[in-house]
């Protein structure tokens, strides 16, 4: 799961900040929060499939500081990881891996977070499926 | 050399008829099924909220609602929220916030768990309207 995860984080690099799992420090609007599980197997094993095979998805949340800073930074996080929306096969070594948009979760503002001018921090989440087996 | 075609559609109806009483019969026996299959996917949610140190008093929250007629049943299930409930939380819980990633597993694991039980619970039952 750790190559997968820094297979999807090289392709959101270049747009956003990507932090992993939490973001601290001083921030820059927008950035990425890039989080998974470290990884669950397929639900149903065929007798052929391997203990390593993964199946999970991965969360993309984009933060940021307006409901449009939001929609764009995920509609870019998209098309990078799944150009025109289709599955893109991940560049792992040893690995087929294949991430696959899921879901999208609306845009809220965050009510724990509140930045000195009161103004709200913004986030959505989206979902991509990673299915990860040996090559 | 006959100047028209008949079709002997008796049978088909009779069979039609026979699946609508039989749908009718095993109705009851699918809301079991489904009923089974939402409390188990309710226990494993409960089980995965309650084990996060965060987030375990939302775990009771998690419940279901049967809905459905004659003709289709569903099990809608998830943390309650609203007013008197503590199921608020859940969402950050499962898809984190402006600070972090989910910690709590998503329920479709739950659910994917669930399904090749479910399925196979349903296609005995939809067996018996051949036997």
């Amino acid at each position: 799961m750790k190559a997968e995860v820094a297979a999807v984080k090289a392709l959101l690099t270049g747009l956003h900040t990507v932090h992993e799992v939490t973001a601290s420090g001083t921030l820059t609007y927008p950035y990425y929060i890039l989080w998974s599980s470290t990884g669950n197997a397929p639900v149903e094993r065929s007798v052929r499939s391997e203990t390593t095979d993964i199946d999970d998805y991965v969360g993309v949340t984009t933060v940021g500081l307006t409901a449009g800073s939001v929609r764009d930074g995920a509609a870019a996080a998209r098309a990078a990881l799944c150009p025109s929306g289709l599955p893109s096969s991940l560049t792992v070594t040893g690995r087929v891996a294949v991430l696959t948009f899921s879901e999208a979760r609306p845009i809220q503002a965050d009510m724990d977070v509140s930045l000195v001018s009161g103004a709200r921090v913004l986030y959505a989440v989206d979902l991509y499926r990673l299915v990860s087996t040996p090559a | 050399m006959a100047d028209s075609i008949a079709f002997d559609t008796s049978e088909v109806r009779a069979l039609a008829a026979d699946i609508s009483r039989s749908v009718t019969r095993v109705a009851p026996e699918v809301r079991k099924v489904i009923l089974v299959g939402a409390m188990k996917i309710k226990k494993q949610m409960r089980a995965e909220m309650g084990s996060s140190q965060s987030f375990r008093g939302t775990a009771a929250s998690i419940d279901f609602d049967m809905r459905g007629n004659a003709f289709y049943t569903e099990a809608v299930i998830g943390p309650k929220v609203g007013s008197g409930e503590k199921g608020g939380l859940a969402g950050i819980a499962y898809f984190g916030n402006s600070r972090g990633g989910g910690t709590v597993a998503d329920p479709v694991g739950a659910l994917n768990t669930e399904t090749p039980h479910f399925e196979r619970a349903l296609l005995d039952v939809l067996g018996s309207l051949l036997s």
